[in-house]
């Protein structure tokens, strides 16, 4: 992994750079695969893939051999480790990701996570601070970049992998040209080695350097006024509002027998009833308790779950369901909304209840909590209810990586059982 | 040349006809009563008419010969070349002469039949919609295609003007990422080209684009790196990097064809939406909202406000749909009844109601809509919120 040390420009990086001299703009498309064809990841031209067995790409490595300083940054850039529970630090990353992260292509909505959210989602069980890397201006103290890396535990192909998941790397919209990018993910890959972690998972919605597998968003809609006001969705032009509406009008209550917010008390048999129904699934975390707990527990305004307790025999747990809150600012606000209200499936698990039905109700409980839409990824068995339930296929991919570990064929959707936050 | 001679013939008739008619006429001028004169005029005339409509007529039937032939002639190659491996290569030239003569010659005059036939088929615009849906579902279920940067380019910029019509996006700074500008100017760049070319230079677009991608796939494979690398660029906007982590932005790829999902659920008891052919422009401009289209239209004259379209609905309901209160006003005054009602028995207080528009539920009532008219399912306006939202409207009392 850490290959080399890049204090002296190598020849490529020249090229580089004479490229995005261009506007200012950086032609990433050139430069992103001359970064990723250095990785330890499958290769896009068939001449620069490794063969060899399913397994780790880069030849063994210990931690004594991680490089133990820092890469070096341009000047006037230092690196930085994000404490998100400090309040003054948790708001500069949500200002930096509420105004550069990921927008469509229309520059329509751009992701908010919330403060909450981030929270949760970069501390669970055994998180490693230094992995939350930041880059700021020297001086002014600005934080410009961002980069987080979360320890989990994926099983692939039956092999249980402890291994890091990256998210959030973002770079200030005017730093997009400084070539910093790369240096994040070098950087915290070397953190993340110290650790004697040599893999990571994670998502994009761009095919870079080489996904083993893509899903395909779907969304239904909650409130599909809203969604056509603010451009989200639009009306068949011989539709109705009214008959729209009319059409994806949702009973007020959902109708499984036994279904309530999960519990404290429910957190092991969710657990077993989640590794049960993951390990189907070539690609899949493996939750323990304390990770259930941290994950899949009830956060108002961040995450939503809910179990089915059989009527039948009270304690026994048979189904699940979960759902994230995930808002987008709405850039260009119409009719009075400026935020986009977006939940997204997370993971479900139909025991006793049929998974459509069971989706019903959890689209009925975003609508209760207030969400204007339901994302969903067509991975794990939900292709068996995304018609039924009247989503639509949406214009995004989502491609998933392995850092560092060679499967042999790309997987289907189906075969995904991994949802990233 | 015998069908040359028949025309000459026709027309030297039609010249000696017209010619007899104007002495006639100029006989009839003259003062005094010369009533054969006139006779001799309408004859005249009469035979003009009559050459004018034989020459008519053999051409016709020449064509006629002419496309009849044709078709014999193609029957008898294609028989002549099913059977050309049995039968000896001393077929092969004489065969190849019949091709070049069934070559058919652009006909001089088209027939009525092939107008008649063109006519049908311009009135068959739903299918340019249907297949314009079905190869935007393609575009949007398929991850196979491996485009180059201008194919996208172009993709999007017709999927756009096809569905919203010309670009109406403020242009974007080169700030927002190369991507993001050329997907606006290849947009632009299509100007006020109607929505139902962008729709047919779209189909054609997508099916040439999936020939091509089967051929390669037959063929050779070695286009694959080279493909992907281009892949990135329009996908991946200035920042490909820089989105990496959990989910990305998407939003649905259509508009949600409700008839299409009824017609998969209940046996097409709605019948798809695009089933039907391009609506009527009054109605259209209501459902847009667009209120001056309106009052332009009423300048020329009183306009059918009973009008419908295939579901029952009037200019007032797609208005009411909309919220378009200016539109509804002005309706309204032209003396559009409030009480129509749809083919669910439902009026455009009912559409207002579900829709809640306040304004519009004010509007209608204080119009002397009737808050209690029951539509096919029992439900009143006012059941549906009518008049409570019409008291919460901005500008109620």
């Amino acid at each position: 992994m850490a290959d080399e040390d890049h204090e002296r420009p190598a020849p490529s990086d020249l090229a580089e750079e004479a490229g995005r001299s261009f506007a200012g703009m950086s032609l990433d498309d050139v430069k992103d695969h001359a970064f990723w064809e250095t990785q330890p990841v499958g290769q896009l031209k068939p001449e620069l893939d490794k063969s060899g067995p399913e397994g780790p790409i880069d030849d063994p490595m210990t931690v004594d051999e991680v490089k133990k300083e820092g890469y070096h940054l341009p000047p006037s850039f230092e690196w930085c480790t994000c404490d998100v529970t400090d309040k003054k630090v948790n708001d500069e990353v949500f200002e930096l990701l509420d105004n550069n992260y990921v927008e469509d292509d229309d520059a329509m909505f751009r992701f908010q996570y919330s403060r909450e959210f981030l929270k949760w989602v970069l501390q669970p069980p055994g998180y490693v601070k230094d992995w939350h890397l930041g880059v700021r201006v020297v001086g002014t103290g600005k934080l410009v970049a961002f980069i987080t890396g979360v320890p989990a535990k994926l099983s692939v192909k039956g092999k249980k992998l402890d291994l890091a998941e990256i998210n959030f790397l973002c770079i200030h919209k005017k730093l997009r040209s400084k070539r910093l990018a790369p240096m994040l993910i070098r950087e915290i890959t070397r953190r993340i080695n110290l650790s004697g972690i040599w893999q990571a998972a994670y998502t994009a919605g761009v095919v870079l350097p080489k996904p083993i597998g893509t899903a395909r968003y779907w969304h239904r809609s909650l409130n599909v006024k809203k969604l056509v006001e603010i451009g989200f969705t639009h009306l068949h032009s011989r539709m109705t509002m009214s008959q729209t509406i009319k059409f994806f009008r949702l009973d007020k209550k959902p109708a499984t027998p036994g279904i309530r917010p999960m519990e404290d008390k429910d957190v092991p048999a969710v657990t077993a009833l989640l590794n049960n129904y993951l390990k189907k699934f070539a690609v899949a975390p493996v939750f323990d308790e304390e990770e259930t707990r941290h994950h899949l527990s009830m956060r108002d305004g961040v995450v939503y779950s809910y179990v089915v307790e059989d009527p039948d025999k009270p304690g026994k747990i048979t189904d699940f369901v979960s759902f994230y809150s995930l808002p987008s600012t709405v850039i260009q606000s119409s009719g009075g909304h400026s935020t986009l209200r977006a939940a997204y499936s997370y993971y479900n698990v139909a025991g006793k209840a049929d998974l459509t039905r069971l989706m019903e109700d959890a689209l009925i409980l975003a609508r209760q909590k207030d969400f204007d839409v339901f994302n969903c990824l067509d991975l794990m068995d939900n292709a068996q209810f995304l018609k039924d339930l009247k989503f639509g296929i949406g214009d995004g991919n989502l491609q998933y990586y392995l850092y560092n570990w060679r499967l042999h064929n790309k997987l289907g959707p189906g075969d995904i059982g991994l949802v990233l936050t | 040349m015998p069908s040359d001679a028949e025309r000459l013939a026709g027309v030297g008739v039609a010249v000696a006809a017209v010619g007899l008619t104007t002495a006639a006429s100029f006989y009839a001028s003259r003062p005094g009563p010369k009533r054969w004169t006139r006779w001799l005029f309408v004859g005249g005339a009469a035979a003009a008419y009559g050459a004018y409509s034989l020459a008519t007529w053999l051409e016709d039937q020449k064509n006629e010969a002419a496309r009849g032939g044709d078709v014999r002639d193609a029957l008898e190659t294609r028989k002549k070349e099913t059977h050309r491996g049995a039968v000896s290569s001393a077929d092969v030239p004489s065969s190849s002469d019949e091709i070049r003569a069934s070559d058919p010659e652009p006909p001089a005059r088209r027939s009525q039949m092939d107008q008649l036939l063109d006519a049908v088929a311009d009135g068959y615009d739903d299918d340019l919609d249907a297949d314009f849906d079905r190869a935007a579902k393609f575009m949007a279920s398929t991850t196979d295609l491996r485009l180059t940067n201008d194919q996208k380019l172009r993709v999007y910029a017709l999927f756009k003007q096809a569905t919203f019509g010309r670009c109406d996006q403020p242009k974007p700074r080169l700030l927002d990422g190369l991507a993001r500008h050329a997907k606006w100017t290849a947009w632009n760049e299509l100007g006020e080209l109607s929505r139902d070319d962008a729709k047919e230079a779209y189909v054609e677009l997508v099916a040439e684009l999936r020939r091509r991608t089967e051929a390669d796939e037959g063929g050779d494979g070695d286009g694959t790196a080279g493909d992907g690398d281009e892949g990135t660029a329009v996908d991946g906007e200035g920042d490909a990097l820089g989105g990496l982590g959990g989910p990305v932005f998407s939003r649905p790829r259509m508009p949600f064809d409700v008839g299409d999902a009824e017609g998969d659920a209940e046996g097409g008891a709605e019948g798809g939406a695009e089933s039907i052919g391009a609506m009527d422009p009054l109605l259209e401009a209501c459902r847009r909202g667009d209120v001056e289209s309106l009052r332009r239209a009423a300048n020329f004259g009183p306009l059918d406000l009973r009008l419908a379209d295939e579901c029952g609905r009037t200019a007032l309901h797609w208005a009411a749909d909309g919220g378009h209160v200016q539109v509804a006003t002005a309706l309204i005054k032209m003396g559009a009844d409030v009480d129509a009602v749809d083919d669910d028995g439902q009026t455009a207080l009912h559409y207002a109601a579900t829709c809640e528009r306040a304004e519009m539920c004010r509007l209608l009532l204080e119009s002397g809509a009737d808050p209690d008219a029951e539509d096919a399912d029992g439900d009143t306006p006012n059941a549906l919120g009518a008049v409570g939202l019409a008291m919460r409207s901005p500008g109620a009392d």
